[in-house]
């Protein structure tokens, strides 16, 4: 009686998995072009689940991004949870996108945007679904090129097997070339292997694994990696936007039928970050601090909140408090958009009286907490970790929000960070205590209206990570990051408002096992590999993470992860990752590790440039820049 | 001089978007809305909402020609030109059918809801030994049909004929029938089926059952059906 519609999956498949509405696209502002007119169709993947990766604000730029050219049509794909990746398998379905509902394996191109280390096997998982080899040298001509993208791809060697290719740096710069080149390529009959040197040689950011090989020393360190054939760089430099007031960004955003994590208008403000935290990866892969301009935000913003409907919009940026139009920005906004009763949401702000004074406008301060992110329980640590907010900061923050009618406070903090020791964990409930004890003193009891402080303290364990100036740091076992988290809750216990304060901490295998991840090498592709054989998928999902068959993959691989990630590293060591150019220099990283070492703080780039390297792209807040040079010029000579 | 205009708008759900549940329906109609620039109410308070209500939520995977949503504005506009700028930005299988501006403190659709009409087949016909059609106008004919119904209070007996206000059975046996519906004995297309399978010895699982409601109904006099939006408004 119904009409066959689109949909790749019957009904009766539909009506037995959860949240079918996963799977069946047709979300507002999708994109449905006649397959027949375009050359290049790109199935992108964000490998998680729907609601994850609906909420990325990167697959949104580039699928706006890819659709805006006519050649070009652009479709996603996310991971199947679990239920329906069973019926996948057992009904040898294959995994289709979710516009066309075609199978992916017809695909030009398979994107992967890497978010986060522990999505590696949903890799393999949609890769396997899709019935395209899981070995990049397995693939035939008639399989679509893997391409990997985003954070993770600054050290893509863990995955290397698995990609034909890999796009580093920032995506709208160089993939109009490389769709072009890719289609002259096809008209030429090139063959995969011959396509895949020439975006190597040809196009800027882009790394082809296996065009370079990687040779070990007898300590299983790396002792040299090199291009296998003539005219591959070999060092692979970030691309980088420069103007981002003059970039591509999507005025009408995806919006889905279902409620996901961030189910409201991003709008990007700012990219990179002029605080040097030396744990922070974000912080150093982005630079430099690049501004879109304020009128450019304000235009952005209705449009998207015009094409979507959404009632809510969101600022993004790796620290809003620092974007130079910050206030001007949020009256207009609240002045706006609040008239149409669009919700402004404000992103971790420094807690200051400008900020408490915004905030109060739009959240009700009763219901809404506070989030301070010390990040370690001592000055001396924070000194150490180059995290530039003091006790005094905090306290005096905790007092404004008090005053101001807030009585809930967060709090963020990292348990095994180098040179930490008891005194800096006892710090961490030193300071919610006197948190508590602010309130007391600040807020009268007849003015509590029955209610009281509500402190929450949560500890993440410590993963150093590539391109930060605690690469070299060692990370802590499993047992020794509970006993630390053993340690954090004593010290709450002991404290005088103990009651007022909760006390919460991640799981330690997890951390482990994306430690190992974060800087690993290329023999790991095999570990992955032999983990999602045995089961292992959805690893990000603490009930679905099996760390036991994780070890036994390492044993049948005769690796040792506690070469990964309990070694501090030599400072001459060679790393998977050095063979990728972000900007900011080994040396400037090292002279970085060695500060921390001596306890010394570091300058931000508004009040001093570090000299990191970052000035080289000539744009942003570095000394010289020069924002007039065009988005995606030819590659920088270095 | 009224504050606000509150009009009941008669929508339809058709295709893919049959997945899409109910309270994300609802989401995505005060998406449209705004998308529309229609001047909606809000609730007061810091998370204002649009004051709307849907009449009668349907299943998830059940398509609709019938579908009502009273909403609240607070501008009168002509009901054409709300439903013309719906449909300007409305998505792949809703669409704005009708609307009618309701009397001042008329009540809301799902307290006048009395019957709903609805088509369904059953997916799987090769589950019968013999033909379903006549299999289900045999069933339909009996003097009373007692089901178990699960309500708060806990499990009771209700016999389903009177609470059917007419059907039809297609050759292929299709049914088209209209079900008692609203706050008191309602009745769920997948309960009569439940009974229907039942009767024969078969275990019924929802995902056999296509479903199409055809409209919503309200009763001006006893035995009588109305839709909620009369036609030729």
């Amino acid at each position: 009686m119904f009409a066959s519609d689109r949909l790749a999956l019957p009904d009766e498949i539909l009506l037995s998995v959860e949240k079918p509405e996963r799977y069946i696209g047709g979300e507002v502002n999708s994109v449905i072009k006649d397959k027949t007119a375009v050359d290049i169709r790109f199935a992108f993947c964000f490998p998680d689940v729907y609601e994850i990766g609906m909420s990325h604000i990167g697959i949104q730029i580039l699928y706006g991004l890819f659709n805006s050219y006519p050649d070009v049509w652009c479709e996603r794909v996310y991971s199947p949870w679990t239920d329906l990746d069973q019926i996948l398998r057992d009904k040898k379905i294959p995994l289709f996108t979710l516009e066309s509902q075609e199978p992916v394996r017809n695909f030009d191109f398979l994107g992967f945007t890497l978010q986060y280390e522990m999505c590696y096997t949903n890799v393999l998982q949609v890769l396997d679904l899709s019935g395209i080899p899981l070995y990049a040298r397995d693939r035939k001509d008639a399989d679509p090129l893997v391409i990997g993208g985003g954070p993770c791809t600054y050290n893509p060697e863990p995955v290397a097997d698995f990609f034909d290719l890999f796009y580093i740096g920032e995506g709208e710069t160089q993939y109009r070339a490389l769709f072009d080149l890719y289609i002259s390529c096809k008209k030429s009959g090139l063959s995969r292997d011959e396509i895949l040197a020439a975006m190597a040689r040809q196009i800027p950011g882009i790394y082809v694994p296996s065009l370079y090989d990687v040779t070990y020393r007898e300590d299983g360190t790396i002792e040299e990696m090199r291009p296998n054939v003539p005219e591959v760089p070999e060092a692979v430099t970030r691309e980088v936007v420069r103007d981002l007031s003059d970039v591509y960004y999507p005025s009408a955003p995806l919006v889905p039928f279902i409620k996901v994590t961030q189910d409201r208008v991003a709008l990007e403000i700012m990219r990179g970050c002029i605080r040097g935290c030396r744990f922070c990866q974000a912080g150093q892969l982005y630079k430099p601090l690049r501004e879109k301009d304020l009128e450019a935000c304000k235009k952005s913003a209705l449009e998207m909140l015009r094409s979507t409907g959404h009632e809510e919009i969101s600022l993004c940026s790796l620290s809003s408090s620092d974007y130079s139009q910050l206030p001007v920005l949020l009256d207009y906004l609240i002045d706006t958009a609040g008239r149409e009763h669009v919700n402004v949401s404000l992103p971790s702000l420094r807690i200051d009286a400008f900020s408490l004074d915004v905030m109060s406008k739009v959240q009700d301060v009763k219901k809404s907490s506070l989030t301070f992110a010390p990040e370690a329980g001592s000055q001396r640590l924070r000194d150490i970790i180059n995290k530039g907010l003091t006790e005094e900061d905090i306290l005096h923050g905790a007092e404004q929000a008090f005053l101001g009618g807030w009585h809930k406070v967060k709090l963020y903090f990292m348990l095994g960070l180098p040179f930490e020791t008891a005194e800096d964990i006892e710090g961490i409930g030193d300071i919610a205590n006197k948190i508590a004890a602010v309130y007391f003193d600040t807020v009268p009891k007849e003015a509590r209206g029955g209610q009281s402080v509500e402190i929450t303290a949560s500890t993440s364990f410590f993963v150093p990570k590539p391109f930060t100036p605690f690469q070299w740091a060692a990370m802590h076992t499993k047992e020794d990051f509970l006993d630390r988290a053993q340690m954090t809750k004593q010290g709450i216990m002991a404290q005088l408002n103990q009651k007022r304060i909760r006390y919460s901490w991640h799981n330690a295998d997890e951390s482990v096992m994306e430690g190992i991840f974060a800087r690993g090498d290329r023999r790991l592709s095999g570990v992955i590999h032999k983990a999602y054989r045995d089961g292992c998928m959805y690893d990000a999902w603490s009930e679905q993470f099996h760390f036991d068959r994780w070890m036994k993959a390492f044993e049948a691989c005769g690796l040792n992860p506690a070469f990964y990630y309990l070694r501090e590293r030599p400072e001459d060591e060679v790393f998977p990752w050095d063979f990728i150019d972000i900007g900011v220099t080994k040396q400037f990283l090292l002279r970085e590790w060695r500060e921390a070492r001596a306890g010394r703080k570091s300058s931000n780039c508004r009040i001093s440039c570090l000299g990191c390297g970052a000035a080289r792209f000539g744009t942003g807040i570095c000394p010289g820049a020069d924002k007039s040079q065009p988005n995606g010029t030819e590659r920088t000579a270095v | 001089m009224r504050e606000f205009f509150d009009y009941r708008l008669k929508f339809s759900k058709n295709g893919p978007i049959r997945y899409v549940g109910h309270l994300d329906v609802v989401r995505y109609m005060q998406k449209a809305n705004r998308r529309a620039e229609l001047p909606m109410s809000y609730s007061e308070g810091f998370s204002p909402h649009q004051i709307l209500s849907v009449a009668l939520p349907l299943p998830v995977g059940a398509t609709s020609d019938g579908e009502y949503l009273d909403m609240r504005l607070t501008q009168e506009l002509a009901p054409d030109e709300i439903v013309s700028r719906l449909n300007k930005v409305m998505h792949e299988g809703i669409e704005a059918r009708d609307c009618m501006l309701l009397a001042e403190h008329a009540p809301k659709a799902m307290t006048v809801i009395t019957a709903a009409g609805y088509r369904m087949q059953l997916r799987n016909a090769d589950i019968f030994r013999e033909d379903p059609g006549c299999a289900l106008k045999d069933f339909l004919s009996r003097k009373e049909i007692l089901v178990k119904k699960s309500t708060k209070k806990g499990e009771t007996t209700v016999d389903l004929i009177p609470l059917i206000h007419g059907w039809t059975v297609g050759e292929d046996g299709e049914l088209e029938i209209i079900l008692h519906a609203g706050s008191r004995d309602h009745v769920k297309p997948a309960l009569l089926y439940e009974a229907f399978l039942g009767s024969l010895g078969l275990a019924f699982q929802p995902q056999m059952l296509a479903v199409h409601r055809l409209d919503l109904y309200e009763s001006p006099a006893e035995g009588k059906f109305v839709p909620l939006i009369p036609k030729s408004v």
